[in-house]
């Protein structure tokens, strides 16, 4: 195992900084696009987007060689004060991340408790349009971050746009099994109408997770080290797991949006989380191998 | 002014007797590693936090009793990718071309582990930092030359300005390829990556010595990356726009008639 030189810390923290950010980045379009009718959605969204990618950053900073030495990715020493390096991805992802969590907890409160003065739908959905762009680019960091590397499974082209579509449709998840979860245990008598419309949103994104996953696969179709992975105990868990019960199974499942049990949403949904937790411990982890 | 340190492995002249890892060990005070035989007279086997240089051992045929050395280190590129992915400027090069990671500024993310395409720096797990060849930092800044290129014993390690240490592979490949008409050796590293610290004179194929042939930075088509990222991430952002923009009232009533049981 001496290989691995990011292990399981990073495989989750890729797996919730893009649940976050997909949370998040769901919550403010429902908000912009829709407005109130889709509250729910956007409350939800807005509550859920912070914990994750902050559990996300604390398991990175554990992981470090130095954990207490974190702050040198922020404050130089010597001249200039804070420490940007535009040609290190990693840099600009801890950025993103501080400005995400400081501003997904901004856009919590602004959803949750309002704004105490006038204007407040106007800064709501200022935060909320910055927020659109930081929680998409938070989603396209832990894709370029690999794939900028000399490892020759993560140096894809298409890495950083499966995470992406796969952060989005993660997110979209998460918000189904919390408001699947809040019925269940009795928190709303009725069926939330949210949870069809939200399993049929995210179907559609799965398809286009589907396809993308495929080309990830075809452009590397000849390369030994992808070969050697889909080929070991670990093509199991991605066929199987990842590819079937992660994808294939939540497409048919929403492809009409037909409401169902709360429990079987739940459930689904959770096929989505945990599919979308594989798909990045078997590429990081398979990829160090 | 300041002048360009360089060094050559001519690993035609390499005789593997390893006075260079031994050396280099020495005078950096790296503690030895316990290792077992894995069937080659390679060891330790690889590079490590460590083990900051290595002769490679490597048998290209099969079967055969032919012997090719590469002494394995720090190459000092010019375009030095660990300098630029280092997310808390750790990783330094200096005008003189040494690439060297200040020990007390790295937090031991381990980026630099993961990027370099010629794999050099290690983690150090006790340490929590990275750690690689210095080029003798400390020995060059007192006007001598590193540890491994003084103990070499064959003068196939040759250190000095750059421009002269280029100057003598010059000769030695022309050496070499009238001893061998028809095969001219490769400076390997006098142009990669607008040229390395540390070149070799390879007379076979650099990837039968464990050498990528165009070594590239992995860093170099970033902003392509983040492009093809970020087009799939707006169509379902577009998706969105056209799903949640659209009057629905129907979904009101469809949960009513199937909720509440």
């Amino acid at each position: 195992m001496e290989h691995i030189i990011w292990g399981i810390p990073v495989a989750f923290d890729l797996f919730l900084a893009g649940l976050g950010a997909g949370a998040l980045l769901l919550a403010i379009a429902a908000d912009l696009f829709g407005g109130r009718r889709y509250e729910r959605i956007t409350r939800t969204g807005a509550v859920i987007a912070p914990l994750p990618v902050i559990v996300g950053v604390i398991l990175l900073v554990v992981d470090l060689g130095r954990p207490l030495r974190f702050w040198e990715f922020l404050f130089r020493r010597g001249p200039g004060f804070l420490m940007v390096n535009l040609g290190s991805v990693m840099s600009i992802g801890v950025w993103l991340l501080t400005i995400f969590v400081i501003l997904s907890l901004v856009y919590a409160a602004l959803v949750l408790f309002g704004w105490p003065f006038t204007w407040g739908k106007k800064v709501r959905q200022g935060v909320g349009m910055i927020g659109l762009v930081i929680s998409l680019l938070v989603a396209v960091y832990t894709g370029v971050l690999l794939a900028s590397t000399a490892n020759p499974v993560w140096s894809n082209l298409f890495l950083p746009a499966v995470f992406v579509v796969s952060a989005l449709a993660t997110g979209i998840a998460a918000v189904i099994f919390v408001l699947a979860f809040t019925h269940i245990y009795g928190a709303r008598a009725n069926v939330d109408p949210s949870i069809p419309e939200l399993e049929k949103i995210n179907s559609r994104v799965i398809g286009l997770e589907l396809l993308i996953v495929a080309l990830f696969v075809l452009v590397r179709i000849n390369s030994p080290s992808l070969i050697m992975i889909l080929g070991s105990g670990y093509g199991l868990l991605w066929w199987v797991g990842i590819i079937g019960l992660g994808l294939v199974v939540p497409l048919i499942f929403g492809i009409k949006g037909r409401v169902r049990r709360p429990q079987t949403s739940a459930v689904v949904a959770a096929l989505v989380l945990l599919g979308s937790f594989f798909l990045r411990y078997v590429i990081l982890i398979g990829g160090q191998i | 002014m300041i002048t360009r340190k360089g060094m050559l492995i001519d690993v035609s002249r390499c005789m593997a007797c390893r006075a260079c890892q031994v050396a280099c060990k020495q005078w950096n005070q790296l503690p030895a590693e316990k290792t077992h035989f894995t069937g080659t007279y390679q060891n330790p086997p690889g590079l490590s936090a460590k083990t900051w240089t290595i002769v490679n051992f490597i048998e290209p045929e099969e079967g055969q009793m032919r012997w090719l050395f590469r002494k394995q280190q720090c190459l000092h590129c010019t375009e030095a990718t660990c300098v630029s992915v280092c997310p808390s400027g750790a990783a330094k090069r200096r005008e003189d071309g040494i690439v060297y990671f200040d020990q007390s500024i790295c937090t031991g993310c381990k980026y630099c582990v993961e990027s370099c395409p010629f794999h050099t720096p290690k983690f150090d797990p006790i340490g929590g930092t990275v750690k690689k060849c210095t080029f003798c930092l400390d020995r060059v800044l007192d006007g001598l030359e590193p540890a491994c290129a003084k103990a070499c014993s064959t003068g196939a390690i040759v250190f000095g300005e750059r421009e002269q240490v280029v100057q003598v592979a010059r000769q030695r490949q022309e050496i070499l390829s009238k001893e061998n008409p028809g095969e001219i050796p490769r400076i390997y590293g006098e142009k990669e990556l607008d040229g390395l610290g540390v070149f070799y004179l390879l007379p076979e194929r650099a990837s039968l010595y464990g050498l990528p042939e165009r070594p590239r930075m992995p860093i170099e088509k970033v902003v392509f990356k983040w492009a093809i990222g970020i087009i799939p991430g707006l169509a379902v952002l577009y998706g969105l726009w056209r799903y949640f923009g659209k009057e629905r009232p129907s979904s009101e009533k469809q949960s009513e008639a199937i909720g509440g049981k």
